[in-house]
C-alpha cells in the first residue's frame, strides 16, 4: 500500500506564560473548530526531549511533524529555556491528514519550552498532554542519555542514536538503561538493511558452511556503518578483535573471508554508488572453484524522521544489538569514530 | 533415536532478530507458460519488487519454460520489455537487469520428454554454478488444460523430486486457479497431481490469501477477546460477503467466458474469505492447523436448497452502460466474448452453515463485473438490541451494529454503532469507527504475489489451498452448477454500472434483509 497521506496544516496558537492546562484546552478547542467530523485515530505520542539550547530545534520539529504527518497522533517537544522566571511557552499546530478514499484525520503537534531542569517536571507535563491509552515513545533528541537522564514515567520506548556516542561511558550509560527502559536505537535500524544483506550471504547450505569458518573481516564507511556493523559482526561471528579490519571511507564495504578445511570462500557486500534516496549494493558469494552468485540489491538511506517513523512503530533492541553494544563497549579504542 | 542421533542444520546466526528471517533458500523457479499473461502481467512484477528489496537469494535463477522460441538473451529482453511494459510504479533498471541477466529459458512443447530432459540440464548447470542447491519450484502458469501434461513431464524426467539429498532439499509445486472445472474435472486433475508430487509439495495459489488484509481476518479474530464471544449465531443475524469490480472482462474474455463470476471467483476467492470466516479457532499457527479447521467449515457450508435453486442462487450479465464517466460496452460485445454468451457476470448466493456455531446464519455472498466501484469486503451484522427503548422516529438514522472487514481498496476493519445526534432531541445514529491499515502502519504492504512466491519457496503453505480445500469448495457450488446445467437459473441483464440485476436484491429481500449500501 503506497503512503499517499498529506497533511494540512488548519490551525495554529501559541502562548507565554502558560500552564499544561491551557495547553489542553487550546488542543481540544482547536480540534473541535477545525475537525467536525474528522476521525482521531490516535496511533502514539511522540515526546521529544531537546537539550537546553539546542541550535537545531526548528531541525527537530519538522522530524517531528513529518513523523505525525505519516501517521496520526500528537508530537510534543519539549525544550528547556534559560529565560528568567518560571513560565512555560507552548506552540500548537493543528493538522488534517488527507487521503485518498478515507476522511480527514486530525493530527497535532506541539512545542513546549520550560524553564529549569528537565527532570523534575516532565512527569507532570507529559502526563497531561499525552494522548491517552496510546504508546508514548521518548525521542532523546540530539544526545545520547546516560542511565539516570529523566525519562517519564508513561514512556512505552526510548529512541536513542548510539551514532553520536562521544565515548564508550556513552554508550555503556545506553546499555544500562536498556536494563529498566525499553530502548530503539536509531543507529541499529540505520544499519539494519546492510545486516540483512549481509545475512543473505549465507543462505543455502554451501554457503552457510562457511559461516564458522569466518576468519577475517572488513568493514568501510562512514561513522554509522563502521559502529555498530562491525561490533555486530565480532559478536555474531565470535570473531576476536584482532581478526576486524575497520577503515574510514565513502562507500560501505563489508568483507568476509572463510574458510572450510581446505576451501576457500568470500562473502562481500560493496556498495557500488552513493544516492541522495538509496544505494545499490553489490552482494556476493564464492567458493573458491565452486559455485558463486551476484546479486543487486537496493539499501535505502533513511533520513532521520524515516528511522524515527519505524522507531515509533519497531521492535526494541534485543540480545543481538546488546552482544553488539558490548563489544562496541570493550573495542571503543580500536573501532573508528 | 537418541539425543546424540539428533543433528540440526547450522543456524545462520547472522540473522537473529533481523526482521526479515524468512529468508528464502537458494532456489530455480521454473515457470511453465513463461510467455503468458499471468508471468508477464504478475510474476515477474512480483519478482522485481522481491529483487529490489533484496528479498530473493543470492542463489536464484528463473528459468522459463514454454513453445515461443528464444534463447536465454531473449528471453531475458522479453522479461525486461514486459515489465517495461506492465509496471505502473517504475522500478530499479540497474538491479532488474541483473536479475534477468540470469535467467534462462527452456523452448519446447509440454508433451514432449525431450523438453524435461533439456530442463534437467539446464537446472543441474545452474545448481553447479550458482549454488542454487537442487532446490526447484515449479510454477504452472500455463493454460488449465495443459497443468497434467507438465506434471507428468515432471514425474517422467524425475525432477519431482529434489535431486540432492541435502537437508530440506526440496522440489514444489504451485498451480493456479483455476483447480478444475467442477468436482469431477477437480478430483481427476488431483489424481494426476498426486500420480507425481506428494500434497506437501503441492502449493494450490489463490493470490487472495496473500493479501495482507484477508490474513488480518485471522488476526482480528484470533488476536482480540472482544470479538469471539460475539462471533456466532447467538449475536449475529448474517453475513455478507462482496466482491465487486468495475471493470469488464479486458483481456481475459475466452477464459472467463468459460467460468462466468461463480467460477472465477465464488468457488474460490469467496470460499477463502468464508472459511477464515467461520472457521473455529485453530491449536496453533502451523498450516495443517489452520487449514483443518478451514476445511471442516467448509464441510459444513451448503447453498440453501436444490429444490428451487433460483430462490437462493441469482445471476445476471452487463449490457452497456457507464462506468466512471465512460460509455462502456455490453458483455456480448465485449471482444472474444461469444455474442449470445449466456455467461454470468455477477451472481448471488444464500448459503448456510451446518454447526453449532453458525445454524441458522444466512450467507449472503454477491460477485460483480461492471459494478459500480471495486470493493472487497465481508460484513458481520448482528442482531438488534432485543429492546431499543427509542422511538421509530428517533432511530431512522440506526442501522444494525455491523462490523466489516475491508479487503480493498481502502484495506481496514469499521465497526457501525449508534450513538446519540448532538441536540435537544435523543435521535440515534449510525456512525463508524474506523481502522485503516494505511493510517496506522506506515510500512508497505506486500503484494500478493510477492507474498506467496516468498511462502513457496521457505515452504510455508499456510497460505495455500490443501486438495480437501479444494474439493470441499467445488462441492459447495455443484448445486448450483447442476441447476445451471438444466437451465433453472435463469440469466437477468444489468446496465453496466450498478450493482447487478433486480434479481439480486429480491433474493436477499426475501429473506426480510437487503445488501449493505457501498
Amino acid at each position: 500500500m503506497a503512503s499517499t497521506v498529506s497533511a494540512r496544516l488548519v490551525d495554529s496558537w501559541s502562548a507565554e506564560a502558560t500552564d499544561a492546562a491551557s495547553i489542553d484546552v487550546a488542543l481540544r478547542r482547536s480540534r473541535a473548530r477545525h475537525g467536525p467530523g474528522m476521525s482521531r485515530l490516535a496511533a502514539f505520542t511522540l515526546v521529544v526531549l531537546v537539550e537546553r539550547d539546542s541550535r537545531d530545534l526548528d531541525g527537530v520539529l519538522a522530524m517531528a511533524e513529518a513523523v505525525v504527518a505519516r501517521r496520526p497522533g500528537r508530537a510534543v517537544v519539549f525544550v528547556t529555556h534559560s529565560a528568567d522566571g518560571a513560565k512555560v511557552d507552548a506552540t500548537l499546530k493543528g493538522w488534517v491528514l488527507e487521503s485518498p478514499g478515507t476522511g480527514p484525520v486530525w493530527t497535532d503537534s506541539l512545542v513546549v519550552r520550560m524553564p529549569g531542569p528537565l527532570g523534575p517536571q516532565i512527569d507532570d507535563l507529559v502526563e497531561q498532554l499525552v494522548l491517552p491509552a496510546t504508546p508514548v515513545v521518548v525521542w532523546a533528541s540530539g544526545y545520547v542519555p546516560n542511565a539516570d537522564a529523566p525519562v517519564p514515567a508513561a514512556a512505552t520506548k526510548v529512541v536513542v542514536d548510539t551514532a553520536r556516542a562521544v565515548s564508550a561511558a556513552s554508550l555503556r550509560g545506553v546499555l544500562q538503561m536498556s536494563d529498566h527502559v525499553p530502548v530503539v536505537d536509531l543507529a541499529w535500524l540505520a544499519t539494519e538493511p546492510w545486516r540483512s544483506v549481509t545475512a543473505h550471504l549465507f543462505a543455502g547450505e554451501e554457503f552457510l558452511a562457511f559461516q564458522s569458518g569466518v576468519e577475517r573481516a572488513r568493514v568501510v564507511g562512514d561513522k554509522v556503518a563502521t559502529g555498530l556493523l562491525p561490533a555486530w559482526l565480532l559478536a555474531r561471528l565470535g570473531l576476536p578483535s584482532h581478526a576486524m579490519e575497520i577503515l574510514g571511507g565513502e562507500r560501505v564495504e563489508i568483507r568476509l573471508s572463510a574458510r572450510r578445511s581446505a576451501d576457500h570462500a568470500m562473502f562481500e557486500v560493496v556498495q557500488t554508488s552513493p544516492s541522495d534516496v538509496g544505494t545499490v549494493v553489490r552482494a556476493r558469494a564464492g567458493i573458491a572453484g565452486g559455485p558463486s552468485n551476484t546479486r543487486l540489491v537496493r539499501i535505502a538511506t533513511p533520513a532521520v524522521e524515516q528511522l524515527l517513523d519505524r522507531a515509533v512503530v519497531g521492535d526494541v533492541v534485543g540480545a543481538a544489538w546488546r552482544d553488539a553494544m558490548v563489544v562496541a563497549i570493550g573495542q571503543w579504542d580500536s573501532m573508528l569514530h | 533415536m537418541s539425543t546424540a542421533e539428533i543433528i540440526s542444520p547450522p543456524l545462520n546466526v547472522l540473522l537473529e532478530e533481523l526482521d526479515d528471517v524468512r529468508v528464502a533458500p537458494p532456489c530455480v523457479l521454473v515457470v511453465f507458460g513463461a510467455s503468458g499473461d499471468l508471468f508477464t502481467r504478475k510474476l515477474l512484477l512480483a519478482l522485481e519488487r522481491l529483487a529490489e528489496r533484496g528479498a530473493l537469494p543470492g542463489a536464484f535463477s528463473v528459468v522459463g519454460v514454454a513453445r515461443r522460441h528464444f534463447d536465454d538473451e531473449g528471453f531475458a529482453g522479453f522479461a525486461r520489455s514486459a515489465l517495461a511494459a506492465h509496471s505502473s510504479g517504475g522500478y530499479d533498471s540497474q538491479i532488474w537487469t541483473a536479475l534477468t541477466s540470469g535467467f534462462r529459458y527452456v523452448p519446447g512443447r509440454f508433451d514432449e520428454d525431450a523438453t524435461f530432459r533439456r530442463l534437467a540440464t539446464v537446472l543441474d548447470e545452474i545448481d553447479r554454478t550458482e549454488g542454487t542447491g537442487g532446490n526447484r519450484v515449479f510454477y504452472l502458469a500455463t493454460p488449465p488444460h495443459e497443468f497434467p501434461e507438465v506434471i507428468d513431464g515432471l514425474g517422467r524426467a524425475g525432477l519431482n523430486e529434489p535431486p540432492l539429498d541435502g537437508e530440506g532439499a526440496f522440489a514444489r509445486i504451485v498451480i493456479e486457479k483455476p483447480y478444475g472445472r467442477d468436482l469431477r474435472s477437480a478430483q481427476q486433475l488431483d489424481d494426476a497431481v498426486h500420480s507425481v508430487f506428494r500434497e506437501e509439495q503441492v502449493y494450490r495459489i489463490d493470490h487472495f490469501l496473500g493479501k495482507e488484509t484477508v490474513q488480518n481476518i485471522f488476526a482480528l479474530r484470533f488476536a482480540n477477546a472482544i470479538f469471539e464471544p460475539l462471533w456466532s449465531r447467538t449475536a449475529v443475524d448474517s453475513i455478507q460477503v462482496t466482491v465487486a469490480e468495475p471493470d469488464g472482462v479486458g483481456h481475459r474474455a475466452n477464459f472467463y467466458d468459460q467460468v462466468g463470476a461463480l467460477r472465477d471467483i465464488v468457488q474460490n476467492h469467496m470460499m477463502q474469505l468464508l472459511a477464515l470466516t467461520l472457521m473455529e479457532p485453530p491449536s496453533s499457527t502451523d498450516p495443517e492447523s489452520i487449514r483443518d479447521e478451514k476445511v471442516k467449515v467448509l464441510r459444513a457450508l451448503s447453498v440453501f436448497s436444490a429444490d428451487d435453486p433460483a430462490l437462493h442462487v441469482a445471476r445476471g450479465q452487463y449490457t452497456e452502460g457507464w462506468v466512471d464517466g465512460v460509455r462502456v460496452p455490453a458483455y456480448r460485445e465485449e471482444p472474444g466474448v461469444p455474442p449470445f454468451s449466456n455467461t454470468e457476470t455477477c451472481v448471488a448466493l444464500r448459503l448456510q452453515t451446518d454447526n453449532w456455531r453458525w445454524a441458522g446464519v444466512p450467507i449472503f455472498v454477491r460477485a460483480g463485473k461492471r459494478w459500480p466501484k471495486k470493493l472487497t469486503e465481508i460484513a458481520i451484522q448482528f442482531k438488534d438490541a432485543p429492546d431499543v427503548p427509542f422511538r421509530r422516529e428517533q432511530k431512522r438514522a440506526l442501522e444494525p451494529n455491523t462490523l466489516v472487514m475491508q479487503i480493498q481498496p481502502d484495506e481496514g476493519v469499521t465497526l457501525l454503532y449508534g450513538a446519540k445526534v448532538p441536540g435537544h432531541r435523543f435521535d440515534v445514529s449510525s456512525v463508524a469507527m474506523e481502522f485503516l491499515y494505511q493510517q496506522s502502519f506506515a510500512r508497505r504492504t506486500q503484494e500478493a504475489y510477492e507474498r506467496l512466491l516468498i511462502d513457496v519457496m521457505v515452504g510455508d503453505a499456510t497460505l495455500f489451498i490443501r486438495s480437501d480445500e479444494v474439493m470441499e469448495s467445488w462441492r459447495i457450488i455443484t448445486p448450483v452448477q447442476l441447476a445451471l446445467s438444466r437451465d433453472q437459473l435463469p440469466l437477468s441483464f444489468y446496465p453496466a454500472g450498478v450493482w447487478g440485476p433486480p434479481e439480486l436484491d429480491a433474493l436477499i429481500e426475501r429473506d426480510g434483509r437487503r445488501w449493505r449500501r457501498l
